[in-house]
């Protein structure tokens, strides 16, 4: 209120000029109430606590409750609270939330809502701003702002029966020649302990039963695991179908991944470069192949929440990762188009010893040149524009 | 499709309007503003009683009062008949004269019917006579009343409705209350005028108005009231028009909050000290001698322990030259004799001195706090202020004198033994008892600084410090366990703490502002904590 101070001032001088007691009595009552409610207000505003309780990690299609808990600890009620909660667009319509309460002392107040989760990604919920003020109108409404906090809405999974992925054995790891990788899973006998021997291999029941010190025999051997390649390089999508392409290529990465460590019980891995909210920047992301249900929600938690971006090519990503893989691995390498560079670079994978998939999910008919030259590649091609294209490709 | 522009004037007021209550519309509003209209009404009868002791103006209150309720009443009839143009002119103009003779009617009242007839019979001859100065006067008024009631009703009408863009807007609100203070201004003005009188308003020793003046406090109660009842009406509109529930029990509790913040206001304001027999001047100038008779006791009472101190001496020195020693004579004490003027020029004494310095205290008091807070919640006011030359210059002249005192103080502090520089160590917490940080001199980033600090301290008396090797995050995530009800607020004041600290980022006011409410909160956990209510401690 503009003109409760100059009031107040005129209303002094008014008493002063005319030496009417009572005058002031007018003005200290007009004082008592601008006084009062600002400190009621400073009380209240700095008493006021909120609680937002939901569940941050959703899957696409589910629907979050969200409780929020307004709590009052002062001892003077709140009189009017105003309370708007942003939300983003993609989870609730119309994009906020807004209720009016009012709080007795030490009281609270609880409102819930409840978010669609349609779309995969990393959501900020809030701010929570809150208004309040005084009865009377004569000072500005206090806001107090919470920060926001975030949900992931995992991207949607497609249930696939039986993953067509090229391998080379059934098994988690095939036995190999080369003495080069030992699975020390796999004990395959004992041998006299020589020196440089680890302290580690020493069989001790062996030891104990022979009565010189043994060391166990590992088998040689290779694993397979699945690395999956997932291109978000914006120039490798056209513009008009960047965002349907490549919300499909994180379905279908998201789709194989937990086909491979629920179903298959193999260990999977991501890579990938990325916008990613969470940073506020570019990230490459590169996560080992490992079989546990943690893994594979951390990995979708990835997939979550990255964006398209600009940065290095991806045929230079599959080169720096390449160096990463055990022998044997197989790459299913997803990606919106196919080139030259990426067949030379497919063509290296598979000579490097590793099994390589290429999944393109951008309905663009590639030339016969380059039909061609994955024919001579021998990389499996798959075509996946629709999501249910993904059922009709492993039924 | 042609449109009928009356269904959409109607359709935008059921729109503006969502829902209204029909006793506040009928019956609260037209009485609060008759009442107040009435008020005022009464002091203007009061003041001409001056002039014309032998005149009977109550009709004239009664009609000031009538032509408010009148107003608003015929203003919602236009409104619900959907009148326009030359319709609403036409009803007005009979509204007016209605007006006219209703007060020339109750001009009669308290006649005889004889000089009353005898007074029509003088109509046919004189039309003019009909309109003499009194009913003029008195037409006026009830017209004035009548035009301000209109107007309030109107404005009450559009309580909530999305502002305009345009420069020359004002919010309902905005008008509603201009017109409720400048109208108290003026009640004020008559009513002081009234019992002062014109002639003895420049005569300085004239007395003081005593007692209470019952129009004028029920004026101003019901002002208050209208006050409340305008924002409660703003807010529900509001709230209403984007369709956002009240809950139920917030009329009820704002009439409950509302009485008691005004019953508590008026304890308060009956409380004060109200009269003054001291003129402010008289009492600062009772206040410098005061000080002055103080320091020339506290000189005083040094040269006698100088004298004390030299006395042997100058008794020694007295043995050798042969000369008497001074005799040791204390001095008097004239604190007395230097105040006895104020006391004995003010009228009944120190109780007169000590009620005057209570009152200008208490009158000072807030008009600083009112400016003080009015100034920071219009910082672009304080802006302009600050551009001003007189302003600036007096600033500069202020750090110039400020930078010197505090060089000063730090020279004499690096010469004094095992007393610490003020400088040193930065931004510190008061310390000692009389160690006070003005938080108003600090800059925006330096009373975040402050702010964090001040919660590092209050965390260390709690037992819980911070370790020289923690970060300000590590100590966050180590103090907010113990503070599970302003965990968020803490991480956002260490948030804000190194951002101030270590980025180049501009601090603005408003981040300050939030800041402190982050602060207020973890301050309270922390009492909380202290008081054995914040749970457990795990440090």
């Amino acid at each position: 209120m503009q003109g409760l101070v100059p009031f107040l001032l005129v209303v002094f001088l008014i008493a002063v000029l005319l030496r009417a007691d009572f005058f002031f009595t007018i003005a200290y009552l007009f004082f008592a109430v601008y006084v009062l409610s600002r400190m009621w207000n400073q009380h209240t505003t700095s008493h006021l606590h909120v609680e937002r309780r939901f569940t941050d990690r959703a899957f696409s299609g589910d629907q979050v409750v969200v409780d929020v808990t307004v709590r009052n600890d002062g001892r003077l009620p709140v009189p009017w609270l105003e309370v708007h909660e942003s939300l983003p667009v993609e989870l609730a319509a119309p994009p906020f939330y807004r209720e009016v309460a009012t709080l007795g002392s030490r009281a609270r107040r609880r409102f819930s809502y409840t978010l669609q989760c349609r779309r995969r990604g990393y959501y900020p919920i809030g701010p929570l701003t809150m208004q309040t003020g005084d009865l009377l109108g004569i000072l500005r409404h206090s806001q107090i702002e919470v920060a926001p906090q975030h949900i992931i809405v995992y991207p949607r999974v497609v249930p696939l029966r039986r993953l067509g992925l090229p391998t080379r054995s059934p098994l988690v790891a095939l036995p190999a020649r080369s003495p080069l990788f030992e699975d020390p899973a796999r004990v395959m006998g004992v041998r006299d302990y020589q020196r440089g021997d680890s302290p580690r291999r020493i069989h001790w029941t062996a030891t104990a039963a022979a009565g010189r010190l043994l060391v166990k025999q590992y088998q040689p051997a290779i694993a397979r695991e699945t690395l999956v390649c997932l291109d978000l390089d914006a120039e490798d999508y056209g513009q008009r179908q960047r965002q349907t392409a490549t919300e499909l290529a994180i379905v279908v990465a998201a789709s194989i991944a937990n086909h491979v460590v629920v179903q298959e019980r193999l260990p999977v891995g991501l890579a990938t470069e990325a916008w990613d909210p969470l940073l506020e920047s570019s990230a490459r992301f590169f996560l080992p192949p490992r079989p546990e249900r943690a893994h594979l929600m951390n990995l979708l938690e990835v997939l979550a929440r990255v964006q398209t971006t600009k940065g290095v090519p991806f045929v230079e990503l599959l080169r720096r990762q390449s160096v990463h893989l055990p022998w044997g691995a197989t790459l299913v390498i997803i990606t919106g188009r196919e080139s030259e560079a990426l067949f030379d670079m497919l063509l290296y994978l598979r000579r490097a010893g590793s099994a390589v998939v290429l999944i393109l999910v951008q309905p663009v008919h590639s030339s016969a040149t380059l039909r061609q030259q994955a024919a001579m590649v021998g990389v499996p091609v798959h075509r996946v524009w629709r999501e249910r294209d993904l059922e009709a490709i492993w039924p | 499709m042609r449109r009928n522009p009356r269904t959409e004037r109607a359709t935008k007021v059921a729109t503006t309007n969502p829902s209204k209550s029909p006793w506040l519309t009928n019956l609260f509003h037209p009485l609060m503003i008759g009442g107040m209209f009435g008020c005022i009404a009464i002091s203007l009868v009061a003041g001409v009683h001056l002039f014309f002791p032998e005149w009977n103006g109550t009709y004239i209150i009664v009609g000031c009062v009538l032509a408010a309720l009148e107003a608003n009443y015929s203003y919602r009839l236009i409104r619900s008949r959907r009148l326009q143009g030359g319709e609403v002119l036409r009803f007005q103009v009979v509204e007016i004269a209605l007006l006219f003779i209703a007060l020339k009617i109750g001009g009669y009242v308290g006649d005889r019917w004889t000089d009353v007839w005898a007074d029509v019979q003088t109509w046919s001859q004189d039309p003019l006579g009909i309109a003499d100065p009194e009913t003029i006067i008195a037409f006026i008024l009830a017209a004035l009343s009548w035009w301000v009631s209109t107007q309030t009703t109107r404005d009450l009408e559009r309580l909530g409705e999305p502002p305009e863009h345009s420069p020359y807007y004002t919010s309902p609100r905005e008008s509603l209350t201009r017109r409720f203070f400048w109208a108290g201004v003026l009640l004020l003005l008559i009513t002081g005028l009234y019992y002062t009188g014109i002639v003895q308003l420049l005569d300085a020793s004239r007395p003081r108005v005593p007692g209470p003046t019952i129009n004028v406090l029920v004026y101003f109660l019901l002002e208050l009231v209208m006050l409340g009842q305008i924002e409660f009406t703003r807010l529900r509109n509001q709230w209403q028009a984007q369709k956002m529930p009240m809950p139920g029990e917030l009329t009820g509790r704002w009439v409950r909050y509302s009485l008691v913040l005004l019953g508590l206001a008026a304890f308060l304001a009956f409380l004060l000290p109200t009269g003054y027999t001291v003129g402010l001047l008289d009492v600062a100038g009772g206040g410098l001698r005061l000080i002055v008779g103080i320091l020339s006791l506290i000189a005083q009472i040094l040269l006698f322990l100088l004298t004390l101190l030299l006395w042997p001496l100058m008794f020694l020195l007295s043995l050798i030259f042969g000369t008497a020693p001074p005799r040791l004579r204390p001095q008097s004490l004239s604190l007395r004799q230097q105040q006895e003027p104020l006391s004995n020029a003010a009228p009944g004494g120190w109780f007169g001195v000590l009620r005057s310095v209570l009152f200008w205290a208490a009158t000072l008091g807030m008009l600083f706090y009112v400016v003080r807070n009015y100034l920071r919640d219009h910082p672009e006011l304080l802006e302009s202020l600050a551009r001003l030359s007189l302003i600036r210059t007096l600033r500069r002249w202020w750090t110039a004198l400020w930078r010197r005192l505090t060089g000063l103080a730090e020279a004499l502090g690096e010469r004094l033994p095992g007393r610490r520089s003020p400088g040193e160590g930065g931004l510190q917490a008061p310390g000692g008892p009389f160690h006070f940080l003005r938080l108003s001199a600090l800059s925006a980033r330096e009373r975040i600084l402050y702010y964090y600090l001040s919660v590092l301290r209050r965390a260390e008396r709690q037992g819980l410090p911070r370790r020289r090797t923690q970060t300000p995050y590590e100590y966050d995530a180590t103090l907010s366990p113990n503070l599970p009800s302003a965990q968020q607020e803490l991480a956002s004041l260490t948030q804000a703490f190194v951002e101030a600290r270590y980025s180049p980022h501009t601090v603005d006011a408003r981040q300050t502002r939030q800041v402190h409410t982050y602060w207020q909160q973890v301050k309270a956990a922390l009492r909380a904590l202290r008081d054995g209510k914040g749970g457990k401690r795990a440090l």
